[in-house]
């Protein structure tokens, strides 16, 4: 008995497209690591654009380690901000913001669930209508606000932005709150725990898994933005924000289209290492 | 006795109300400022003038909407941006959905190779969107044109840097990668769906495509709609990835709206005169984005494919 299911045409069509669609993407990533170990005399001269390098050019991770730098002015002193304040600056942006990104939505999510307020149904509401209503024109009332506030151009400005409670975060959270028995929570108030402890250590701990998803998904959207450091925190600049600089360059040693690469692979690499192992951390936990 | 009772229970429920404020009122606070008076502002802006001279805003009627007329319909810029921003929107959200709500049934069907397709379809996700342009625009700027000299002798240009080739090059891109993020929302919607109605089909002998058409399709359309709905306010937002392309320098031809109000609003991030224009400009999309996001939310709903 052969029990095997045979495929039919549609799911051969579809296989067929989608392996060229993901051997199409893997490849491109791949060339790009190839291509940024290449001198630009190999790469652009000898005309090797799909070959192993002919001398693996680790010079070109050196010199964007070590030179590049985004240079800003700040209160008409100018700096140099290098790659190793670009990487702290992002760690700053994203850790932080992801997870004030991560907490805003559960704050209000839990007490929509634990406290049965008439104000919930507003709340609940609320993030419903403001989901559906296109938000086109904001960024520059955003920024006019910012240079109000006196936060243009810092990271605290970008933190304020990123504790926001709308969206689908929050939708997901009430959801899974909202199944969480109150048998819990009332054993601890007998046992004489105040509602931040009831919060922290049982209702919290129960939600942890999605909320590190959360954090996770935030901190590589984070990670990897450089529209808004560049916007609303110029003289800050993130490491994406620095590579973006790389790429734009028309000048100097590192306008090069391996060392360019080479910068992008310096923003991929330490991204995919953090998400592959929270897969295993995660892939362990369950 | 009983009062002593009836004051504890409010006590109780005073200290429930004190955490809840206390819980909700920074969220609170900060959409209040951030989004509330951000959107109220949009509108204030869009009707007023700076001036640069006595560093004051002043009521400027209408004045903001005819500039915009003037610098940009009657320039033809307007329609150019229009043009691109259509073309961009129905490949890469109306194309871009029937594509990948197909490769979203074929993992969801747990057909050969979909765990390892759904793990590099979550590729785009991971790497920044900067990063593949880059590697992206260089191959098509040089490997392209060299594979085609190898196979056919011909030179030909690079496909970026080619005005006839540019812009498809953008939206193939667009195209390209976007099918990532709809696959993953589609699965995950896909994988919400009770197996035994599934089941039953089967044994009803449905065939794999009236179970995509009949079952499926059905079952996830709120995920649908709620895409296509978000994607109508992309019309005016999306950048189509123009200034990971070629930042500021990107041709006036390829311009999408989303592009040309990120690069003037970054230009003038300290020129405040320039401000209630584009306030104007937003205010302007999100009036017209609005209307078509309700009146496309009620036709999905009339017209969509029924649980039923």
């Amino acid at each position: 008995m052969n029990k095997k299911k045979r495929m039919n045409i549609t799911e051969i069509i579809l296989l067929t497209i989608l392996t060229i669609y993901t051997i199409s993407i893997v490849y491109l990533v791949f060339w790009g690591l190839l291509t940024s170990f290449k001198t630009q005399d190999d790469f652009l001269i000898q005309q090797n654009m799909f070959g192993l390098p002919e001398k693996w050019a680790w010079e070109n991770y050196e010199a964007v380690f070590n030179r590049l730098y985004v240079q800003v002015v700040r209160d008409g002193v100018r700096y140099k901000i290098t790659v190793g304040w670009q990487i702290l600056y992002t760690l700053l942006y994203a850790g932080v913001g992801s997870l004030l990104a991560a907490f805003a939505p559960f704050l209000v999510a839990y007490a929509c669930a634990r406290f049965h307020f008439r104000f919930n149904a507003f709340l609940e509401t609320l993030v419903y209508i403001v989901m559906i209503i296109p938000e086109i024109g904001t960024t520059t009332p955003m920024l006019a606000l910012l240079y109000d506030l006196n936060l243009y151009d810092s990271i605290l400005g970008a933190f304020c932005m990123k504790f926001s409670f709308v969206g689908i975060y929050f939708l997901i959270y009430r959801g899974i709150l909202g199944g969480v028995s109150q048998s819990f929570s009332e054993a601890a108030t007998i046992d004489g725990a105040n509602e931040l402890e009831i919060m922290v250590r049982i209702n919290f701990p129960l939600v942890l898994n999605v909320f590190s998803t959360v954090v996770l998904i935030r901190f590589i959207g984070f990670w990897n933005d450089y529209q808004t450091p560049l916007l609303y925190m110029p003289t800050y600049p993130t490491l994406a924000y620095g590579i973006f600089n790389l790429t734009q360059m028309t000048t100097g040693d590192l306008n090069i289209t391996p060392r360019k690469i080479a910068g992008c692979m310096i923003l991929v690499v330490p991204i995919t290492i953090l998400f592959i192992m929270f897969k295993d951390c995660q892939h362990r936990r369950n | 006795m009983h009062a002593k009772g009836l004051s504890a229970k409010t006590k109780r429920k005073m200290k429930k109300l004190a955490f809840y404020i206390a819980l909700i009122s920074l969220p609170i606070l900060q959409f209040l400022i951030f989004y509330v008076y951000v959107n109220i502002n949009s509108f204030v802006l869009a009707f007023q003038e700076y001036d640069v001279f006595t560093n004051t805003a002043k009521f400027a009627g209408w004045n903001n909407f005819i500039k915009i007329y003037k610098d940009l319909v009657e320039t033809g810029k307007f329609a150019v941006m229009l043009k691109n921003s259509l073309i961009v929107w129905v490949w890469t959200t109306l194309l871009g959905i029937v594509g990948a709500i197909f490769f979203s049934y074929y993992i969801y069907k747990k057909s050969p190779f979909s765990n390892l397709f759904r793990t590099i379809l979550y590729m785009p996700h991971i790497v920044s969107s900067v990063v593949l342009i880059v590697m992206f625009k260089y191959f098509v700027e040089w490997a392209v044109p060299s594979l085609v000299e190898t196979l056919t002798g011909k030179l030909i240009e690079g496909l970026y840097s080619n005005p006839d080739t540019q812009f498809v090059t953008v939206v193939f891109y667009c195209l390209w990668m976007g099918f990532g993020t709809q696959v993953l929302m589609y699965v995950s919607a896909m994988g919400g769906i009770d197996a035994s109605i599934s089941e039953a089909a089967k044994i009803d002998g449905i065939t794999y495509l009236k179970e995509f058409w009949y079952i499926t399709v059905p079952l996830v359309f709120p995920t649908l709609t709620t895409f296509i709905l978000t994607g109508i306010g992309s019309i005016f937002t999306n950048q189509a990835g123009l200034y990971s392309f070629g930042g500021k320098n990107v041709p006036g031809s390829m311009h999408t709206f989303g592009y040309y109000m990120y690069v003037e609003l970054q230009k003038n991030s300290a020129n405040q005169t320039a401000w209630p224009m584009l306030s104007a400009l937003g205010l302007l999309f999100t009036f017209v984005a609005t209307p078509l996001t309700f009146l496309a939310r009620w036709l999905l709903g009339k017209y969509g494919p029924s649980v039923e």
